[in-house]
């Protein structure tokens, strides 16, 4: 990102950066850069916390009025309430643990289809909330979504549309967890982001169908499909091995 | 979090293997006073309008984000999976802080917000990314914008 800043620059144009990672800001040497303590992700701070997102960004500008550079400030303050703390919230809705073995196509799209219904009534109150949901960035319906999932464990790998395989199944995937933690979320009591991607990864059918997929993308000698297995479509702090 | 002491070890192994490296020139832009600056959000976290082609891995493309695009019509196809989207899935502002930069300007911490924002995929190396800069540059310079904020995710 900071990278960006020098061609910006170079382009006549003053820049701020937020940084994130802090060794890469100062490899980097950015003109202008703030790093922030937050959870990646998070570059402003909270979600709905709108004073401190304030403060975040004001820091930030500020520094656009030094004269001379580079300069790389530290924002002092953690984010109010990323994490929970002693007591860890549980999902109150009751389904059976997700079965690792679940097996045939048919099983494992009723697996994932059952479980996405069970929350729907959450989703939609999430829809009600927000006005809006961070997923649908694969343009497929939940029936194609599924489906589309379980056939990857079948020969030949499915298509839809004119995306490549691989893209298709991070996009779905990324759709997926946005519906179960979006519905989830929308229940009383207060998710934390990692109780969230915690309960996903751990407990959910998806989750679980998600894992397998993993291990099914490392069979492939594609270079798509070996980085979507390595890297991009479950987060290390939960592959399995 | 986003100390590397606090990532899990997969992700800070992949972080810190990362080449980064400052370019061989570098220039520093100074300017009006902030209360007089027309700002624009760079991010890189992938976003794109709901409906518009997704990011892929590498690309050095960029999407336009005016600033009246409602929040229920911003979407993200970042390729990683290893950061928080929960945040962005509650409150845009988290990643895209466009409510917090139209607050300032009207408070008169800023002169204006620009009209149109943009976005890139974030993974991409800064260098494969510079072509899109230039041609950029000029299309920032007419809408009046004298100064970028750059957001990772």
């Amino acid at each position: 990102m900071s990278g960006l800043g020098h061609h910006f620059e170079n382009a006549g144009i003053a820049s701020v950066s937020i940084s994130l990672v802090r060794p890469h800001t100062e490899a980097i040497n950015p003109p202008r850069a703030l790093w922030v303590p937050f959870q990646l992700g998070r570059p402003f701070g909270s979600p709905g916390d709108v004073e401190f997102q304030k403060r975040v960004i004001t820091a930030a500008l500020k520094l656009l009025e030094a004269d001379t550079g580079p300069l790389l400030a530290d924002f002092p303050d953690d984010e109010p309430d990323a994490t929970s703390g002693e007591t860890s919230w549980v999902c109150p809705v009751n389904f059976a643990k997700p079965e690792e073995e679940v097996t045939g196509l048919a099983a494992v799209q009723k697996a994932m289809d059952d479980e996405l219904a069970l929350f729907e009534p959450w989703f939609e109150q999430s829809m009600a909330r927000r006005g809006r949901t961070a997923g649908d960035t694969s343009g497929m319906s939940q029936q194609e979504m599924t489906a589309f999932i379980a056939e990857c464990f079948n020969d030949p790998l499915p298509t839809h549309g004119d995306l490549p395989t691989a893209d298709l199944i991070r996009l779905v995937a990324h759709d997926l967890k946005a519906y179960l933690t979006e519905a989830v979320s929308a229940q009383p009591g207060a998710a934390k982001a990692n109780d969230l991607s915690d309960w996903f990864w751990n407990e959910t059918q998806v989750g679980a169908t998600l894992h397998r997929l993993r291990k099914r993308c490392l069979e492939f000698d594609d270079q798509a499909m070996q980085v979507l297995g390595n890297v991009l479509l479950v987060p290390y702090e939960y592959q399995r091995q | 979090m986003a100390r590397m002491s606090e990532m899990p070890e997969g992700l800070a192994k992949l972080l810190k293997g990362l080449e980064c490296q400052a370019p061989p020139t570098a220039s520093f832009v100074t300017g009006k006073p902030l209360t007089a600056r027309r700002v624009a959000i760079i991010s890189t976290a992938g976003l794109q309008r709901r409906g518009e082609k997704p990011f892929s891995l590498g690309a050095s493309d960029y999407r336009v984000i005016p600033s009246d695009l409602p929040a229920s019509d911003l979407v993200m196809s970042h390729v990683s999976s290893n950061f928080d989207r929960n945040g962005f899935q509650e409150d845009v502002n988290v990643v895209f802080p466009i409510e917090r930069l139209r607050e300032l300007a009207n408070e008169g911490v800023i002169g204006s917000v620009a009209e149109f924002h943009y976005s890139f995929m974030g993974a991409t190396d800064p260098n494969d990314m510079a072509e899109t800069v230039d041609q950029l540059a000029p299309i920032l310079k007419n809408d009046g914008v004298d100064a970028v904020l750059l957001a990772p995710v």
